[in-house]
């Protein structure tokens, strides 16, 4: 009794992950090789979905946009915008440093409905968006972001939520590099660009190089807001791998082919959370950066 | 370097001219979000807004409240509110239960599998949930859980479950053995011991897996959108998004209004413990 | 090079007030010793010194200019900080190359000048490793060499030897004086060792609760210390004091007696004529006293204890109720031994027990 008892313990856990992940994983590779629907039957069809894949029409476009999308989230937020954050958050006064982290974790926080209507208000194309009335006030006219460049809407709100993780590691990184550090340096003359180039940067590369990685996996599988905001619209404008799929799959209703598409979403699933594995080690081991 | 009476003013007030650039750089970053819940809340209140500045303020957007089956075309406000609760309570509980007990097995034994079980379910906390909407679809549906709240609660709960265990065990760790051992020779079970003892001990973690999991439950959209298809089972965020679809251009007031009732638990938290989130995000460790 | 004058100046943070009202001078080329026990206001003078910490009032000059907000890089100052600072990612060579690379020199005088300042220090075999595969020893030295290398004005040390074990402290200690001395640059040096203050310094300011509570030489606060805190902190094993003294006169001549009842009678110079108090503390160093052959008189007390520490014995003498130290090459003392002790007269000191002064 006693040597089961970890056993017994841990074990609806582990039917659970049985039942939502590890079957799930399992289930999708016979999957993607049937053309089941609705009726939930195993209709197998051989590689009739990987031809369709190579038939389909919207393909390029998806994996254009996506590459667009993880692009321009990444350099622009996930990473840059954190980065950003993260060193001048930290080179101010530390109250309103926190301030301003801490009104940044607010639209990760939020529902992501409520968070897509926000966008869609601020890029309303009428006279009520934010972004228009801004435009008024300065005088340029109105404009609509919404049906012209809708990619710009997505990547800004994916964006305002995607920052806080990379700012929350970055600045726990900055802060635990000892003061003394800035000191010497402020003595030496070295001024704020010179020093965070060659003293901060350097002292966090593990953790740049982590979210770098880990983002942009990341970036790759989102969908949810895109799919409250355009739902890959307009005409497939803002449509992107994992919305595709989802579309496929809950509103076509071609689960075969979804599982197809799906493998990819695996694939970069497993060597995501090898990434993240290697990630958490590196954040435990590094811990102390000498003095 | 020039020499001390050669230093010009941006030279003298180096540390000034950075704090203000730093200061205008964040504020012209930030402001958006800012702006954008005030609007939240002040468009809610009003009956029309131009520009910034409301034409009149009203609480006829929050009439849903109070008007059953309204001509909104959209069911009872409080029916979905309870779903929600019933959902966020569901995660919570289920996620404190098993992340509790399964911390402590992963904490306090050495069975054989532990450290690659861990490993597992850290990996498991990074893998994107889109990769396997299509077989849990099909899996759902095989043991019955489509289209219910119970589906949709289990789901959420197994999505979480593994980072939370990561965390629990993480508190489990920084209890000492001898606590326990003091209480099993003061005559306690084992289990009696770690209700007395580990449990008030891990509270911090506890009280943060609750609140997070009570809010991830709340807030759940996808699975809600896809798994569920009878709308007496819909919770806020279908409500939400339905409403953003028929009232887009044409109601805002009804659609902040449902978006602020939605975000009260979310208002709430931020309110009490905004400060602390960073903290309780990267992993509650130190609390 | 830089004469150096602090002028009441103050430094809080929120409520607490860390310098208090300081007043200190530093002239061309000397060595000044901040000495004080931990939360003194020590470091906090240094900082503000190197202007990582502005003044809350008050003025700090070098060289006759008042440079309160004179950012740290023009202060043509060197620092070398209690834990080094090493740039852990960097090798030897562009640590100390690093507040040059700052300055913008170009690369082939960089290699000139560190190459030149580690062959004095003897870190030149050193260069091209980073930190963290050198010991304490050498981390000192190319700490000193990266504060050198920018030719300051000012040098200034916090605690620099805290980190290494007793007998590196001593040879590097003798190592800083000498290059001070060579260099003749103006240093301020805080520390809390109170040896390493009286060895290194030309000066010694003794903080207390963010207030200079004496400076002058190691050997003015040494023998003529100003209070009881001066006389306690500097010396070890510190000054043997005994409270509730009190002076009596009797026949022209004062004594020093303690509790009426048990008389400790020691004749006491008469330039103390005119000095009457309650009470007072009566204070000698453990140097300045012997034990003395059975026939002279003197005070007496019971042997506690004998501490044999090789070339001379430390012997804790019990009198009445309080323990004192002292130094003795006698061997056939042993414990529970009466005994007599001389002090020599002329370095005895007396402090007013109310408040801290010293009366002699």
């Amino acid at each position: 009794m006693k040597k089961k008892l970890p056993w017994i313990l841990i074990s609806p856990t582990l039917a659970m992950i049985t039942i939502f992940f590890i079957a799930a994983v399992i289930i999708t590779i016979p999957l993607a090789f049937t053309n089941m629907g609705l009726s939930f039957k195993w209709t197998f069809n051989g590689i009739q979905n990987f031809e369709s894949f190579m038939r389909d029409p919207l393909i390029p476009t998806v994996i254009i946009n996506t590459f667009i999308f993880v692009a321009l989230t990444l350099t622009l937020f996930n990473f840059g915008m954190a980065l950003l954050l993260s060193l001048l958050t930290t080179s101010i006064n530390d109250k309103w440093g926190n301030f301003f982290r801490t009104i940044w974790m607010l639209p990760r926080i939020t529902p992501s409905v409520v968070f897509g209507l926000l966008w869609l208000w601020i890029f309303d194309p009428g006279s009520d968006g934010l972004l228009n009335i801004l435009l008024r006030f300065i005088g340029i006219g109105q404009q609509d972001i919404f049906h012209h460049a809708p990619m710009v809407l997505i990547v800004l709100a994916n964006g305002y939520v995607g920052a806080s993780m990379g700012m929350m590691i970055f600045s726990s990184a900055i802060k635990s590099i000892p003061i003394e550090y800035y000191r010497a340096a402020s003595v030496d003359g070295a001024g704020w660009f010179y020093t965070t180039r060659r003293i901060t940067l350097p002292l966090i590369k593990w953790h740049l190089l982590f979210i770098t990685t880990y983002e942009t996996l990341s970036l790759f599988t989102s969908y949810e807001y895109i799919y409250i905001i355009t739902n890959g619209g307009p005409v497939n404008m803002t449509n992107v791998w994992a919305l595709y799929t989802y579309q496929t799959a809950f509103s076509n209703f071609s689960f075969g082919y979804a599982a197809a598409l799906s493998l990819v979403l695996v694939a970069v699933g497993i060597v995501t959370g090898f990434i993240y594995l290697k990630g958490i080690n590196i954040q435990t081991n590094t811990k102390n950066i000498e003095l | 370097m020039a020499k001390t009476g050669e230093l010009n003013f941006f030279n003298k007030h180096s540390k000034g001219i950075f704090n203000f650039f730093a200061y205008m750089i964040l504020i012209i970053v930030t402001i958006p979000i800012i702006i954008a819940y005030l609007w939240l809340i002040m468009r809610s209140f009003s009956t029309d807004m131009n520009g910034f500045i409301p034409v009149g303020l009203t609480l006829a957007n929050w009439s849903f409240l109070w008007k059953s089956n309204s001509n909104i075309g959209l069911p009872n406000i409080w029916i979905i509110t309870l779903n929600t609760l019933l959902l966020a309570i569901g995660v919570a509980a289920i996620n404190l239960f098993l992340a509790s007990i399964s911390g402590f097995a992963f904490s306090r034994f050495n069975f054989k599998g532990n450290k690659s079980l861990l490993l597992l379910l850290l990996l498991l906390h990074a893998f994107p949930t889109i990769a396997l909407m299509v077989s849990i679809f099909y899996i759902l549906n095989a043991i019955h859980l489509l289209n219910t709240l119970w589906g949709v609660i289990l789901l959420t709960s197994s999505m979480d479950l593994p980072w939370d265990i990561w965390i629990i065990k993480g508190f489990y760790d920084s209890i000492p053995a001898e606590l326990e051992w003091a209480g099993v020779v003061d005559g306690y079970s084992r289990i009696a011991v770690w209700w007395k003892v580990l449990i008030p001990n891990i509270k911090h973690g506890l009280f943060v897996i609750g609140i997070f999991e009570f809010l991830a439950g709340w807030s759940q959209f996808i699975f809600v959108t896809t798994f569920i298809f009878n709308n007496s089972y819909w919770t806020l965020s279908q409500y939400v998004y339905t409403a953003l679809g028929d009232y887009r251009f044409a109601n805002y007031g009804l659609l902040t209004a449902i978006s602020v009732w939605y975000i009260i638990p979310v208002a709430l938290l931020f309110a009490v413990a905004g400060k602390y989130l960073t903290q309780m995000s990267l992993g509650g460790v130190k609390g | 090079m830089s004469t150096i004058k602090l002028e009441k100046v103050t430094k809080s943070f929120g409520k607490v007030l860390a310098m208090n009202d300081i007043n200190m001078i530093v002239n061309n080329g000397e060595f000044m010793v901040l000495l004080g026990p931990s939360g003194c206001g020590k470091t906090t003078t240094l900082l503000t010194l190197a202007g990582i910490y502005k003044p809350t009032s008050g003025n700090i000059y070098f060289d006759e200019q008042i440079v309160n907000n004179l950012p740290s890089k023009y202060r043509k100052i060197g620092m070398v900080f209690q834990n080094y600072a090493l740039y852990p990612h960097m090798t030897i060579f562009e640590n100390i190359a690093f507040p040059l690379r700052a300055m913008k020199i170009p690369n082939k005088d960089i290699d000139k000048k560190v190459r030149a300042i580690a062959f004095n220090l003897g870190i030149d075999t050193l260069l091209d490793r980073k930190p963290s595969q050198i010991s304490g020893g050498q981390q000192q030295r190319v700490a000193i060499a990266r504060a050198l290398i920018k030719e300051p004005s000012i040098l200034l040390f916090d605690e620099p030897l805290s980190n290494l074990d007793a007998n590196l402290r001593v040879s590097t200690r003798a190592e800083i004086k000498r290059l001070q001395s060579t260099l003749k640059i103006t240093t301020v040096y805080v520390t809390h060792d109170q040896s390493e203050a009286m060895v290194l310094g030309d000066k010694i300011a003794i903080f207390n609760n963010g207030y200079i509570v004496q400076l002058g030489t190691p050997n003015e606060v040494y023998n003529h210390p100003q209070n009881i805190f001066v006389a306690g902190f500097l010396g070890n094993p510190p000054m043997n004091l005994i409270y509730e003294i009190e002076i009596y006169s009797d026949n022209g001549q004062l004594y020093i007696t303690k509790d009426k009842k048990n008389l400790l009678k020691i004749k006491v110079p008469n330039n103390l004529q005119e000095i009457k108090r309650d009470k007072v503390v009566f204070g000698f160093r453990p140097e300045d006293c012997k034990i003395s052959a059975e026939e002279e008189s003197g005070i007496t007390g019971e042997v506690y204890v004998i501490e044999k520490l090789g070339r001379e014995n430390l012997v804790t003498v019990k009198i009445s109720d309080t323990f004192v130290k002292l130094f003795s090459d006698k061997t056939n003392i042993k414990e529970n031994q009466i005994v007599t002790l001389s002090i020599d007269l002329s370095k005895i000191h007396l402090f007013d027990q109310q408040t801290g002064e010293s009366i002699l």
